[in-house]
């Protein structure tokens, strides 16, 4: 075992690694090596994938700084804040080690990104896979469809075939990651949680930016250490979960908690609903045949605890509901992004269902960055004040 | 009264006013359209009061709402025909909705609310156009807590792609037949609404040749009139008659050489949507300036200047069958493709009408067209020579933008363009 890693200094490695200044160190190493790195933009690309093709499955973040003077030359201001900040990173070259760059229609914000990311040709590679919007059989089947198109590309990428022995190995390190992730949230799960919410986005943020072998064999290390650790005892009440899409910056949850309390479950694409879905494949003792490993991979991508961008509202206020009762939950704070349409929309249908399980919630439209800070904590001040005179 | 009856009075008193006093300079086709609105809306309060027939909306699938027996609910028609939706911006805000997305998607949730509109008894979601306009009705579907089936449609035109949306339309049926009363699928009934529609994309067709003529035969005004298509009416027939109408008079004011501007000057394509709290023809005509067309996502096939409407083998190389006819409809749509469709589309637009530049309305929260704008002016620069107006706004908020600023950035651009043309000419 790394004893360095199985330490406070261990987690805040792990925990900072999405930092603007820290987040390509993986990549660029990786690039050193002679290997390629492929961008990705949202939690429905099969990272498997990519990492069967012996690339790196490497999130976009963009950049935390507050102005997008360059990507406002080529969209509106008042669209995807995330998008923006991603093509700000991108036009002022901070992307140029990525050797492909792929997108899904999580939304058409997201779609026009990707238009313009093929236009100015910074990339070699822009890769688009279409993700249905339901997750019916018929559409699974049309992801598998889309998912064997993109190992087409990624292969192309690699230069070389992915077999089905590297598809296999690739899905036992993927499934190891949540497995271990999952760990995670169940030390959150406690009287007094081994991590604060904003600890917890950093090291699931962590995962999407290194090598999924070394992020494993690094919490595995730090797991001992975690299974003791403790937050203050006066940070662990009341308890909240967080709903949001694109929330990459642990600085979100930082502030939140630092007005008294503590995010002890989340409901981000970066972070429990990218992970909580294993892969379901067929008996252990018979052969897979790739087909079928596709289908599994499309499966378990459309049934995971979905974004808004979903049209399965119910299944999704019903996962809130469940994790707002299995985590002892005593909020929600919806934190919608400006311009996020599908999560804007459903903001009614969701504030209505979770009332009417008995949730309070609030919602307070967030900048991609971290900003109005003080404005946010005087809105979450006041709904801990609300559920703690209820209590 | 409820904006639904207002609508129905609008209608009649437009109607009366012809019968009375008819005007030779006006279309006479108009009064035709004044009685097929009169009668939608009819239709509606009828449902909506009696419960008579199912209300479905119908934007994006007038054909198969026709054929599953139901009335439909234009949501983004309706919208439009508010003209100036301040006060449901109020009702927006009240209620936990954005009121800052596309406001044609958004107006129709307020309607609703504001118990001015019926809601959907049975409600079709599609990603056809935009994801506003597939959640805005998802939206009043759980809100009114009425059956919602969603239906996915597919980035790229594929033979995948078409399979896929043929077999939810499938699932979709069974669905409807089985949760909302009064529906009951009838292939007889499509294809009577697919003859009526394709009746009317033919006159399309024609008048889309007209728009090519220098100088140009159609208002502005005319250009820009949203096309209903019959089968979204109680009388697919009778829509369809309004279509021959409006199309013979249009070939005949072609014929006798009624350029509608003496002088033109100019030619302007005008896509996405516009303004509807005044109108910006007004001043492009004082100045000379003819806008032969608006290029919307489904212009190029409404108007058949790419692939017709239904019945064309040419798309997939082979006749298809009549909910395959629905499905490639729902794929075509350039504006929810990936970007280039929508880009090639408007850039082969503004050629093929010989347009000297492009008024792009920057619609406030349209996600389908302001992520691509620069692309299609840089396009159309590189390929045309045109340059393109970004002209910033809300369709139905005049407090966002006035019309005054509105038309003083109308008449730079068209200074800027009869400079280049004179340039160009030397």
């Amino acid at each position: 075992m790394h004893t360095t890693l199985s330490s406070e200094k261990g987690l805040k490695e792990l925990t900072t690694l999405s930092l603007e200044a820290n987040r390509t160190k993986y990549a660029l190493q990786w690039k050193k090596d002679g290997k390629k790195v492929a961008g990705l933009l949202c939690s429905y690309i099969p990272e498997e994938i990519v990492h069967a093709a012996g690339v790196l499955p490497w999130r976009v973040f963009g950049t935390w700084q507050a102005g997008t003077p360059h990507a406002n030359e080529w969209r509106p201001a008042d669209t995807c804040l995330y998008c923006n900040h991603v093509l700000e990173a991108l036009l002022t070259d901070r992307l140029e080690f990525l050797d492909a760059v792929v997108a899904t229609d999580w939304d058409q914000e997201l779609v026009r990104l990707w238009d313009v990311w093929r236009y100015v040709e910074k990339t070699p590679a822009t890769i688009i896979i279409d993700v249905p919007i339901i997750n019916t059989d018929t559409a699974v089947k049309f992801l598998a469809q889309q998912f064997t198109k993109f190992l087409g590309e990624m292969e192309k990428l690699a230069g070389r075939p992915i077999t089905d022995d590297d598809l296999k190995r690739s899905i036992a390190v993927l499934e190891r990651t949540r497995h271990l992730v999952k760990r995670l949230y169940e030390l959150r799960n406690t009287e007094t949680p081994a991590l604060t919410g904003a600890e917890m986005l950093g090291i699931t943020t962590a995962a999407m930016l290194m090598p999924k072998e070394e992020f494993n064999e690094r919490v595995e290390a730090l797991l001992p250490f975690l299974e003791k650790r403790r937050v203050p005892a006066e940070k662990s009440r009341p308890r909240l979960l967080v709903s949001s899409d694109r929330l990459d910056n642990p600085g979100h949850l930082a502030a939140i908690e630092e007005t008294g309390c503590i995010v002890a479950m989340d409901d981000l694409d970066t972070g429990s609903r990218h992970y909580w879905r294993t892969i379901e494949i067929g008996s252990a003792s018979s052969p897979v045949l790739r087909q079928e490993l596709v289908s599994a991979l499309a499966r378990r991508y459309l049934m995971q605890p979905a974004s808004p961008r979903m049209m399965n509202w119910e299944d999704q206020v019903d996962q809130v509901v469940h994790w707002v009762r299995d985590y002892n939950i005593q909020g929600v704070i919806e934190l919608p992004q400006g311009f996020s349409r599908y999560r804007e929309f459903r903001a009614n249908y969701f504030k209505n269902k979770l009332e009417e399980a008995g949730i309070p919630v609030m919602s307070y439209r967030r900048e991609y960055i971290v900003s109005n800070v003080g404005q946010m904590k005087t809105r979450v001040g006041a709904f801990i004040e609300m559920i703690e005179s209820k209590a | 009264m409820t904006w639904l009856e207002q609508e129905i009075a609008r209608n009649q008193k437009r109607i009366d006013k012809i019968n009375a006093n008819p005007d030779s300079t006006k279309i006479k086709a108009n009064k035709l359209l004044y009685e097929l609105e009169r009668d939608l809306r009819i239709a509606q309060l009828e449902a909506w009061k009696t419960g008579n027939k199912p209300l479905i909306n119908s934007d994006h699938l007038p054909p198969l709402v026709y054929a599953l027996g139901g009335i439909g609910i234009d949501s983004m028609g309706a919208a439009d025909r508010t003209m100036l939706a301040t006060e449901y911006f109020n009702v927006l805000r009240s209620n936990n909705f954005p009121d800052d997305a596309c406001d044609r998607t958004i107006v129709i949730i307020a309607l609703c609310v504001s118990k001015n509109f019926p809601p959907p008894n049975f409600v079709i979601a599609t990603s056809f156009a935009c994801p506003m306009e597939c959640v805005s009705p998802k939206a009043i579907g759980e809100y009114f807590n009425m059956p919602v089936f969603h239906i996915d449609t597919t980035l790229e035109i594929t033979d995948a792609g078409l399979t896929y949306v043929t077999d939810q339309l499938g699932e979709m049926i069974e669905f409807a037949e089985a949760k909302v009363p009064g529906i009951k699928y009838s292939e007889e009934r499509l294809l009577y609404a697919l003859e009526y529609d394709t009746i009317a994309h033919n006159c399309a067709k024609e008048i889309h040749k007209l728009r090519k003529r220098v100088p140009c035969p159609l208002a502005g005004q005319d250009a820009f009139r949203l096309p209903r298509i019959p089968s979204m009416y109680p009388d697919p027939k009778k829509g369809a008659e309004y279509w021959k109408q409006f199309s013979e008079e249009m070939q005949e004011r072609a014929e006798k050489g009624y350029g509608v501007l003496p002088d033109e000057k100019l030619r302007f394509l005008w896509a996405v949507t516009g303004p509807f709290y005044f109108n910006p023809f007004d001043i492009l005509a004082k100045r000379g300036v003819a806008v032969p067309a608006l290029q919307f996502g489904v212009m190029s096939r409404w108007f058949g200047a790419e692939y017709g409407l239904f019945g064309d083998e040419k798309e997939y190389g082979r006749k298809l069958k009549p909910l395959e006819e629905l499905a490639r409809f729902l794929n075509g749509n350039t504006w929810a493709g990936v970007g280039h469709r929508w880009v090639d589309s408007t850039v082969n637009m503004a050629k093929d009408l010989k347009c000297d530049g492009i008024i792009y309305f920057l619609q406030l929260g349209c996600s389908a067209s302001g992520g691509v704008s620069r692309l299609v002016a840089e396009k159309a620069e590189r390929e045309l020579g045109i340059p393109t107006l970004m002209l910033e706004g809300r369709q139905l908020d005049p407090f966002y933008k006035s019309q005054q600023e509105s038309e003083e950035e109308m008449n730079a651009f068209i200074d800027l363009c009869l400079e280049k043309k004179k340039s160009k000419s030397k």
